[in-house]
């Protein structure tokens, strides 16, 4: 207890390489079978991706910087009519002079800054090494199942390899899930943001794709960017690029969610949220990205335990839902 | 095409398998503990072997056909 504890980021990390290696695994077969060697598939795989994550960075971070300027420029006069509204609610805020006076230098601290220097660092490092299991993982898997089956009782075969796969169709399937999810959401918000002429179009979409990922709060951070960069040219422009969002959102929640996912997961909204919560408590952002893929791995586990038991009892059973998320 | 696997016993019991990683790539004929014959379907019928281990450990007759897999055993079960 006390090594994992201590071992407990290695062990993130070789966790996380695992769900990527599911979600990947599909596609290297994919060009495997297309005549290309293993180790070139993986590598084409793993650069396919790398170039996806660097693109969006190189969109995103200009555009974070571009956006942060604006509100250090703009935050008085945006906060004029607020202002007024609360003057009429005989509350005098003084958001105007607040904002004015607001010494935007020394609002990070140097120590500050150490340490957010220091939180990028470890997060491209532990980004970059769970790259490289992941890309060791794929190249190796078939010497990890030999591994694995060397401990694999006589009779006990079949069992082993229907957790394995439903492991991997269902862990993989909610990461590949999440990325068609993800490309639609930051597609809509790219067109809507485009049509409605809000700055930095391409940006948005990416943000709102990044904010797709995270459970439950990620609704919230997929509409708001782009709401508030359109309330900057007109109220009647944010309210157009909000409500067609929310429908969006509505549209992915009840439709296109229980096409993509089929019942991957099959939990309560109720465990969603305690999942998520108890994963943020443990692990902060990557806990609450861990939570789903690892109540997946959980329910897999149940499942195989029902069906222990179902058979020492005798009775028939039921027949589990499949992943509709495309291999 | 799937990969040919399946699994198998001896008249005493000892399971094995073929097909799955680590394991024979075919069905072998003898058991590698006892040495006696292994079956990997019915003989009389060809059905398949129960796919789970602990319900093969226990399988004694053929669930389709319902002879003995084993003629021994066969020649001393009782009908009644």
């Amino acid at each position: 207890m006390w090594l994992l504890l201590q071992l407990w980021p290695v062990f993130i990390i070789v966790v996380t390489s695992f769900i990527f290696m599911a979600a990947f695994q599909p596609y290297v077969a994919w060009l495997e079978r297309r005549g290309i060697g293993r180790t070139a598939a993986v590598v084409l795989m793993m650069l396919a991706v790398l170039t996806v994550l660097i693109g969006m960075l190189v969109l995103v971070v200009p555009a974070i910087i571009n956006e942060f300027n604006h509100l250090r420029q703009d935050l008085p006069a945006d906060a004029r009519p607020l202002d007024e509204l609360l003057a009429r609610l005989n509350i005098n805020a003084n958001l105007e002079s607040r904002a004015r006076d607001i010494n935007w230098s020394t609002l990070v601290s140097g120590r500050a800054a150490v340490g957010y220097g220091e939180q990028v660092l470890f997060t491209v490092v532990s980004v970059f090494t769970v790259v490289v299991i992941t890309v060791y993982l794929l190249i190796d898997a078939r010497q990890l199942e030999n591994f694995v089956f060397q401990f694999v009782p006589p009779g006990r075969e079949p069992e082993v390899v229907q957790v394995l796969q439903s492991l991997g169709r269902v862990v993989g399937g909610y990461i590949r899930g999440q990325f068609i999810t993800s490309a639609i959401i930051g597609l809509f918000t790219l067109a809507v943001c485009l049509a409605t002429g809000v700055p930095s179009p391409v940006a948005f979409g990416v943000i709102a794709a990044i904010a797709d990922i995270i459970p439950i709060a990620g609704a919230f951070l997929s509409i708001a960017p782009a709401t508030v960069a359109a309330l900057r040219e007109s109220a009647t422009q944010a309210a157009i690029v909000f409500a067609l969002l929310l429908l969006y959102k509505q549209f992915e929640d009840h439709f296109l969610v229980p096409r993509v996912y089929a019942r991957t997961l099959n939990l309560p909204p109720l465990i969603v949220l305690v999942v998520v919560l108890a994963g943020g408590e443990l692990l902060g952002i990557s806990g609450v990205l861990l939570a789903l893929p690892a109540a997946a791995a959980a329910r897999v586990g149940l499942d195989y335990y029902l069906d222990r038991r179902r058979a020492l009892i005798g009775t028939q059973a039921e027949p589990h839902d499949e992943v509709l998320a495309p291999d | 095409m799937p990969e040919e696997r399946g699994l198998g016993k001896c008249a005493h019991d000892h399971l094995s398998s073929y097909g799955f990683p680590t394991r024979p790539a075919q069905p072998f004929s003898f058991c590698s503990q006892c040495g006696n014959p292994m079956i990997w379907q019915c003989s009389h019928c060809q059905a398949p072997l129960p796919e789970d281990g602990d319900e093969l450990m226990l399988a004694k007759f053929c669930r389709d056909c319902g002879k003995s897999y084993f003629d021994a055993e066969s020649e001393h079960r009782d009908r009644d």
